[in-house]
């Protein structure tokens, strides 16, 4: 259970929303959304103290599967052996078919809503969310998550 | 289309997924997946898993 929970998708999923939150929580600007930063920048932090600790508890639990830390590996990426890298490889295909569409809309989204504060911001997060649930769906069609 | 015969020599040997998992050093997963025809094995595993089942692999893998 806990290596599914650690090689979700959703774990980078929740962070990447977590940051653009906090991001976008700070950039508002106003003195009342102050304490709202802090628990935002709380949660973060809490989630990262969280998430170290429990890799560092599959790493006991699974040595011959370690996931890293800061490795430039993802960990939803499954590369224990050919099959699973053969289903990341799957997902990757699937994320850059959902780019090379999005990116370019995306772009002409941002150019003519420029206008809208922020929308740059949300736009970006739109972009990313989409990247987590193409490669989960992805996953799931091979009934390995 | 590669087809392959996995799941029924498993049978016939009584393992599990898991079984023949280990004995050739995959996931099962990568088991389910070949039986399924999801995924075609390289040589070099499509070789392992006939030898774990001590067959040739044209017995296991076959082109339809």
């Amino acid at each position: 259970m806990l290596p599914k929970i650690l090689r979700s998708p959703f774990i980078p999923m929740f962070s990447y929303l977590l940051i653009l939150g906090f991001l976008f929580i700070s950039m508002i600007g106003s003195e009342n959304n102050q304490s709202l930063v802090r628990v935002c920048l709380l949660i973060l932090m809490a989630f990262t103290l969280v998430w170290v600790s429990l890799i560092q508890l599959n790493n006991r639990k699974y040595p011959e599967s370690k996931i890293k830390y800061l490795g430039a590996i993802p960990p939803e990426f499954r590369e224990m052996d050919e099959g699973q890298q053969w289903v990341t490889y799957k997902a990757c295909r699937s994320v850059y078919i959902y780019y090379s569409y999005a990116l370019p809309l995306i772009v002409g989204l941002c150019f003519a809503l420029s206008n809208i504060k922020f929308m740059t911001l949300l736009l970006l997060g739109v972009l990313g969310i989409g990247q987590y649930i193409i490669y989960w769906l992805s996953i799931r069609k091979f009934k390995q998550f | 289309m590669l087809e392959n015969r996995v799941r029924e020599l498993r049978a016939r040997f009584r393992w599990t997924q898991d079984d023949l998992a280990k004995k050739i050093g995959v996931t099962r997963q990568t088991i389910g997946l070949i039986e399924k025809g999801d995924y075609a094995p390289s040589v070099a595993l499509a070789l392992k898993i006939a030898k774990a089942f001590e067959v040739q692999v044209e017995e296991v893998f076959y082109l339809k």
